[in-house]
């Protein structure tokens, strides 16, 4: 009889293991596909429209990631913390978003050299659209990153 | 339950259906036709060329430009806009570019009138397209109308020193001469003129996901799809008439 119950609770333990590490799966794949859509979202437009549509996202994404970077600062000024620490946290700041800048340019040309010989609007489409869509995401996470920091 | 909000590939397609209905969208019907059959006559000749379908190519156009936008009156096929590789590429004179292009077009079209003038957009649009579905290589390649005459092996002579006197290749000088393994003095060998050229060798089959991968290069995700639904409607619609 025991020996029964063990099983069945070996089986349940089991099947919830499995159920979370699907759920941990899937999490992440969501969690992307939510912020990356300014091609999507533009392609409701021909090739020419496309682009002038991915301008705009390009435009919008980058005001809202300086508006991110600046409540960042703001939020880390008044955190909750000794002023060392503050400090440390704003140069660690200013260094990311710097290095963001750079990787941004880089990892954007190499999405638009993947547009091969391709012809008329795709590279600057796949350009745009690769910048938009980390502008979001990078913006998103500094979002999240000061959201629980605890406030004086 | 709230709506499903629409995709942007149905709002592109509800747009098209609506709009696509209007004689605007036909106005290149003529240029598209003649440009296409210019390329068909061209390149007929060559080998596993399939005549290429002048809606395939007005779909495209919709897709690229659409009667709804301003592009639509200069550059309809959206080659050579700003950052556009293709255009140089075909205007080239080593890419295949210089293959692909009908004779009659290579002195007429230059990057100035790609940029300006619609039916030079769309000849060039559609060379671009056919450049990306080639396959090229360098063969060796006889000159039209020259002889095949005889030399004979003076002291020192190879296959390759030949045909470089006799200014051809030694891979046309070894069909000429399917024997020649060892030369004599006074060996009687054939040559004829040639040159190493590019060339086209076969072709990749011309559908809309072939036009997405080498045409757009994956720019667009639904670009197929908006193609296929495009050349759905070219198909079913009205196409203006034209004088052959």
């Amino acid at each position: 009889m025991r020996t029964i119950v063990w099983v069945a609770l070996v089986g349940l333990f089991a099947s919830a293991l499995l159920a979370a590490q699907a759920r941990a799966a899937e999490a992440p794949a969501a969690a992307v596909t939510a912020t990356i859509g300014a091609a999507e979202q533009c392609s409701a437009n021909g090739q020419a429209g496309m682009r002038e549509c991915l301008q705009q996202q390009l435009s919008s994404s980058a005001a809202a990631l300086n508006q991110a970077e600046v409540k960042a600062a703001a939020a880390i000024g008044t955190w909750d913390e000794n002023a060392k620490y503050i400090k440390l946290a704003k140069a660690k700041l200013q260094a990311s978003n710097a290095a963001f800048q750079k990787f941004a340019v880089a990892q954007c040309a190499f999405a638009a050299s993947l547009g091969g010989g391709a012809a008329g609007n795709a590279l600057e489409i796949r350009r745009l659209a690769c910048s938009a869509d980390l502008n979001t995401q990078r913006a998103a996470q500094l979002n999240r990153d000061i959201d629980t920091l605890p406030q004086r | 339950m709230a709506d499903t909000p629409k995709s942007g590939f149905e709002k592109w397609q509800e747009g098209l259906k609506n709009s696509s209905g209007d004689a605007s969208w036909d106005v290149y019907d003529c240029d598209i036709q003649t440009a296409v059959n210019e390329y068909n006559r061209h390149l007929s000749s060559t080998p596993g060329y399939s005549t290429l379908d002048w809606q395939m190519i007005k779909a495209m156009l919709w897709v690229e430009s659409g009667a709804a936008h301003s592009e639509w009156r200069v550059k309809p096929m959206q080659i050579g806009v700003e950052g556009d590789p293709g255009m140089s590429s075909l205007l080239a004179r080593d890419e295949g570019g210089e293959i692909i292009l009908p004779p009659g077009l290579v002195g007429r079209m230059s990057s100035g009138t790609i940029r300006t003038n619609p039916a030079h957009n769309i000849r060039a649009g559609i060379g671009y397209l056919l450049m990306r579905m080639a396959s090229f290589d360098h063969q060796s390649v006889r000159e039209p109308g020259s002889r095949v005459e005889e030399v004979k092996v003076k002291p020192g002579d190879s296959l390759d020193r030949i045909a470089s006197k006799n200014g051809s290749t030694l891979e046309i000088v070894r069909e000429l001469n399917p024997g020649a393994n060892v030369l004599r003095i006074d060996q009687v060998i054939k040559v004829q003129k040639g040159s190493v050229k590019k060339v086209v060798t076969g072709w990749r089959s011309i559908t809309t996901n072939t036009i997405a991968q080498r045409y757009n290069g994956g720019g667009d995700p639904n670009y197929a799809r908006k193609l296929d639904y495009a050349l759905s409607l070219v198909k079913n619609g009205r196409n203006a008439l034209c004088a052959q």
